[in-house]
């Protein structure tokens, strides 16, 4: 019992909260449709969160990946509609700037040894100011039919957003979990010292893993514009980055590091998607959600605190 | 003279960082231990790294409690529960490591946590007035009360810390190597400084490894060995042959039975080395299956020089031989490769990682070989950890378990597994056995002995002379940064010999 | 340290005021008495932000919930004077409620052990999320002309809300230098454990810290939507940044334990006149976000690696 609540609170939090749902609209809530709605919904902040994961997993934190989603959602209409470059080229592109933006990030906490907050709060301001400044401001719309076609497309009755979000998840699992990679990120999160001491490359791991978060969150881009055929900078915000970290934090990533696995991510952004979700189906109005879902969040982030130092 | 303070009877387990006793251990830091001062008399403590001198002290200062035993202050039982206690009893500790605030200023730093008031607010005049007056009387004219800590030098940092332990009315006072940083001229002063206290009726217990200063300081010495006290004398008596008979005490015992040979070939050759910018170049080889012992003082750079080798810490200059092929810009990634291994000396630290389970820890320093096409490969990661666990009698529930749920002993196994396992040529030990039992020490000396005859080099760096004399072939000294002894023959070492060229 | 460090402040003071008299020779209208005043209004909320900042930056911590704190207080006090409360006693309980918040933090932060920046990014949310609700989503508006005139009146011609800014000044600095508890303050950002040592509990310091950064937080958005006569929901997002930015450039220290109460106020000054300088130069208002967001790295940046080089020779060898 001890052993299950210390390895699986994010499991008690999810069945609370999905309990929470049978409770007040069991017909509404477990309809077929409404669960393939919540995991359609939470995918692309899915994504997201998986390469948070491993920003948290090394002990840091990356507060500008709502900026740089929007910032990445201009550069893929950008490259496809003003420029008319091909979709995948087009794609190809934002992947490659979501990147570049992670490694900038990734060299500031490695090399300058800036605390990760203050670093992204402050590359997300620039990422932010340069993105509106390209855009002046504008959107760009429509977007090719091509890549439209995805965000419509139904595969075994659920989008082919969510396929893609499950194969994001595959291979986050897999790198986390099964490679090298990933035993040296958990190494680096809980004693970089050490991990230096056995070879463990831990500039190279820490770097990587902002480049990984860069990668995700353009991809994430791509999905968004895709799903509303529009790109506008101001699309993500500090209210994207905060569901991304705290999805993660809910599924049981430590912000301490070393701490944190693909899965349980996952079922993070399923949880605060299904807070969303429930919260519609009770007919409460748009405008609550962001307390309901920040208080629900600080009450996890508190039990999962008491809870850790209760059992030990 | 009246007695002033009394110790009887004063037992300590290892512990953890808040000072208590680590669960289910045995393992004596201190036993049974009695100590005594007189009032206005300097009374000195000697023994080697890890007699428990620190520890003795840090219960007398209430930092850390003590599981059995008794103290007396003037006869009545004295109990404190922390350090500000103990100095409102008039027993004030200035550390190795100085405790101030870095970014106060003098003044600040001596009335923290009592700043007196005027109106409510804080009197600044008085704090700096009395500040003034404080230094004053103990011969610091020159200090400025408002020069903000970290724009003094060690030394005087220190005088704020005695100064500031006095401040309190203190009459005993405890100085746990306090001239380790100091220049020559800072020394004297301080002794001025001592003798002025104790004319004025402050007693002081005075921890140093400097044996040329006990004579000039101490009225009385206390020598501490493995935990327990072993003699005082008064310092009329001084003999130095004697006290440092006296610390070393033990006679080796039959724990080392070394069958290993050493061959005919150097692994390591290291010229002209230097670990700090100033300091003065070491030269030393090690041959393979060689055990060569690394001794002197904590602090003498031993773990510098051991790092600078295999690539986490920058060294001042010199080459590195390994196989016969010069090492350039050595890196752990590389030195691993070549096949050399560091167990560092501190398992917590940067040894294991103690929140992840045994298998990862044991297949850390050799991941690389569990991949095949970059997929890890867990049957082998299991199969690989369980024959290291049996290799070296690891005592664990399974192999799943957290590192820090083990003894220390069996942290050190582990700590041996990940190194072994990685299948070094040259084996860098730093502290081997600190902080575990007997038993367990018996087993990494047979480990240590097998690893040897299988041609492997060791060198060992030991601040436990019977150990390093017991399983060394080879043993080198080191002293501030360089080597200033090297010894061929067994029956060279003895533990007078290293230890008059540590001091 | 402490000379270098004073040496790079100094660097940076001449840096920006050879960038104001540049500004303010090519502006016309730069150095008139109207925008000077102007700005003061403008970095009077920005100072107060920053002084609140300046307490948690003196103990490690930092304060990611200043705009939802800004806005929320803000709210409950516009809400009750909607509702026919008096002024005063409305804005009296939105800065109530900002001294809760900040309480909050602070227990979340000393007893709970969340670390700073994720406990008020937390709070904060949850604060920007309860203006929402208070505001219905939208912003209010239409609150009594006496507390639109706290925020626009000039008082012996100086703004009410520079006045009030001064005086919270003055209170923070007689608090950093004069009491017990300003003392520990530094002290704790210097040297934790001998804070513990002492006996002097150090997570009641925590918690005064925060509290005092809560409740000069909705000073500061109360008085911001006084001079906008209107509440918005994120009405403080551009506070966030602007605070911490103002309290480093200023020369407050990320790394703790060095700074003082006019140093984040003339911080903020500094961003003030740079924000109206870069607007009256008619630049794009998108660079600001990007010069702030640089500064902060760059002066952050600085700091540790100053640190990071008095380490490397505090070596033994």
């Amino acid at each position: 019992m001890k052993n299950f609540a210390k390895k699986y609170g994010n499991v008690i939090i999810f069945a609370c909260v999905f309990i929470v749902g049978i409770i007040a609209r069991p017909g509404a809530f477990l309809s077929i449709s409404n669960v393939t709605g919540i995991i359609s919904q939470s995918a692309i902040a899915a994504i997201c969160c998986l390469g948070m994961t491993f920003v948290l997993m090394t002990g840091g934190i990356d507060l500008s990946v709502g900026y740089l989603l929007g910032f990445c959602t201009y550069v893929f209409g950008w490259s496809t509609v003003t420029c008319g470059l091909p979709v995948i080229a087009g794609i190809l592109l934002t992947l490659a700037v979501g990147a570049f933006c992670g490694m900038v990030n990734g060299i500031l906490v490695q090399v300058l040894k800036i605390p990760a907050f203050i670093v992204t709060l402050g590359t997300g301001y620039i990422i932010y100011g340069i993105a509106q400044i390209v855009s002046s401001g504008s959107a760009i719309t429509p977007l090719p039919n091509s890549i439209l076609a995805v965000a419509r497309t139904n595969i075994l009755g659920l989008n082919s957003v969510v396929w893609i979000m499950l194969l994001i998840a595959v291979v986050a699992w897999f790198i986390l979990h099964k490679s090298t990679f990933g035993r040296a990120l958990t190494s680096v999160g809980l004693n970089k010292e050490a991990s230096t001491l056995s070879g463990i490359n831990a500039s190279f791991t820490t770097v990587m893993v902002y480049v990984i978060c860069g990668i995700t969150t353009a991809l994430g881009a791509v999905l968004m514009a895709s799903r509303v055929n529009n790109c506008v900078v101001t699309m993500g915000g500090t209210d994207f980055t905060f569901t991304a970290i705290t999805a993660a934090v809910l599924g049981g990533a430590s912000l301490f590091g070393g701490i944190g696995t693909a899965w349980g991510s996952l079922l993070g952004v399923f949880t605060i998607y299904m807070i969303q979700n429930i919260l519609g189906i009770l007919g409460v109005n748009f405008y609550m959600y962001t307390a309901v879902q920040s208080i629900v969040i600080l009450i996890a982030i508190i039990f999962e605190n008491v809870k850790n130092r209760l059992l030990q | 003279m009246a007695k002033i303070l009394e110790m009887k009877n004063i037992t300590k387990y290892i512990f953890d960082e808040y000072g208590k006793k680590i669960n289910g251990t045995t393992v004596k830091i201190l036993n049974g231990v009695n100590f005594d001062l007189e009032e206005g008399e300097v009374h000195v403590l000697v023994g080697e790294n890890g007699a428990g001198k620190s520890t003795l002290m840090k219960i007398l200062g209430g930092n850390i409690p003590a599981d059995e035993g008794e103290m007396f202050l003037d006869g009545k039982p004295y109990f404190v529960k922390g350090p500000r206690e103990a100095r409102e009893k008039g027993v004030a500790f200035v550390h190795q490591e100085l405790n101030l605030c870095l970014n106060l200023d003098i003044a600040h730093n001596i009335f923290l946590g009592r700043e007196p008031r005027k109106n409510g607010f804080v009197d600044h005049k008085t704090i700096y007035k009395k500040s003034r007056e404080y230094l004053d009387k103990f011969g610091f004219q020159d200090i400025d009360p408002k020069t903000i800590m970290h724009n003094l030098s060690t030394a005087r940092q220190q005088v704020v810390e005695i100064v500031k332990a006095l401040s309190y009315d203190s009459r005993i006072l405890i100085m746990d190597e306090p001239t380790a940083s100091l220049t020559a001229g800072e020394i004297d002063h301080l002794f001025e400084l001592i003798r002025d206290l104790k004319s004025r009726g402050v007693s002081i217990i005075y921890i140093s490894h400097r044996m040329d200063e006990l004579q000039i300081v101490g009225d009385r010495l206390t020598i501490l060995r493995d935990g327990q006290s072993i003699e005082t004398l008064s310092m009329k008596d001084y003999n130095q042959d004697y006290i440092v008979k006296q610390m070393v005490g033990r006679t080796i015992t039959n724990l080392f039975n070394c069958t290993h040979k050493v061959l005919d070939e150097d692994i390591l050759k290291v010229e002209n080395f230097k670990i700090g910018p100033n300091t003065k170049p070491i030269s030393m080889h090690v041959k393979k299956g060689e055990i060569v012992g690394l001794g002197g003082l904590v602090g003498s750079g031993r773990s510098e020089f051991a790092r600078g080798i295999f690539g986490v810490r920058n060294y001042f200059g010199g080459t590195i031989i390994y196989k016969g092929e010069e090492y350039k810009k050595p890196s752990a990634e590389k030195s691993i490769a070549k096949g050399i291994a560091y167990l560092s000396e501190d398992r917590k630290i940067d040894g294991l990682i103690v929140a992840k389970d045994i298998k990862e820890n044991i297949s850390m320093a050799s991941i690389k070989k569990l991949f095949r096409y970059h997929v890890l490969n867990n049957r082998l990661e299991r199969k690989e950890a369980e024959a290291k666990i049996k290799e070296l009698n690891v005592i664990c529930r399974s192999m799943d378990q957290l590192v820090s749920t083990l003894s220390g002993g069996n942290q050190q196994k582990v700590l041996f597994a990940k190194w072994l396992e990685s299948k070094p040529d040259l084996l860098i030990l730093d502290e081997p056995t600190r902080g575990i039992d007997i038993n367990a020490k018996a087993e990494i000396y047979e480990i240590m002995d097998n690893i040897a005859k299988q041609g492997v080099a060791i060198i060992m760096i030991s601040s436990e002379l019977p150990e390093l004399i017991g399983m060394s072939d080879r043993i080198y000294v080191m002293r501030r940064g360089s080597i200033s002894l090297e010894i061929n023959k067994n029956e060279e070492m003895t533990q007078e010999r290293i230890l008059a060229n540590t001091l | 340290m402490k000379k270098r460090n004073i040496k790079t402040k100094y660097i940076a003071y001449l840096v920006i005021l050879i960038v104001a008299c540049v500004a303010g020779s090519r502006i016309p209208g730069f150095f008139t008495v109207t925008n000077i005043l102007n700005v003061t209004r403008q970095a009077s909320t920005i100072a107060i932000c920053a002084l609140a900042m300046t307490l948690v930056l003196i103990i490690q911590g930092i304060d990611l919930g200043t705009g939802g704190v800004m806005a929320f207080c803000a709210m409950v006090s516009g809400f009750m004077m909607l509702n026919g409360m008096n002024v005063f006693f409305s804005m009296f309980v939105g800065v109530a409620v900002g001294l809760v918040i900040g309480v909050i933090n602070g227990l979340l932060i000393s007893r709970i052990n969340i670390p700073p920046f994720i406990a008020t990014y937390v709070t904060g949310q949850i604060t920007l999320g309860l203006a929402l609700v208070v505001g219905k989503g939208s912003s209010i508006s239409g609150m009594p002309d006496l507390y639109v005139a706290i925020g626009n009146q000039l008082f012996l011609n100086i703004p009410i809300n520079t006045w009030i800014m001064i005086v919270l000044l003055v209170i923070t600095t007689i608090i950093l230098k004069y009491t017990r508890m300003g003392k520990h303050i530094y002290a704790l950002g210097g040297n934790e454990s001998v804070v513990k040592a002492e006996g002097i509990n150090s997570g009641m310091i925590k918690i005064f810290a925060f509290s005092l950064c809560g409740l000069y937080s909705a000073i500061a958005g109360i008085l911001l939507s006084a001079q906008m006569a209107t509440v918005h929901p994120t009405q403080g997002a551009s506070y966030q940044l602007d605070a911490v930015a103002a309290s480093l450039v200023g020369g407050v220290s990320m790394l703790g334990g060095e700074g003082a109460a006019w140093m984040s106020v003339v911080g903020a000054l500094i961003i003030g006149f740079l924000r109206n300088a870069l607007d009256m130069l008619a630049i794009d208002p998108f660079y600001q976000n990007l010069f702030i967001g640089a500064a902060i790295i760059f002066v952050v940046g600085v700091s540790v690696f100053n640190k990071n080089k008095e380490m490397e020779k505090a070596k033994v060898f």
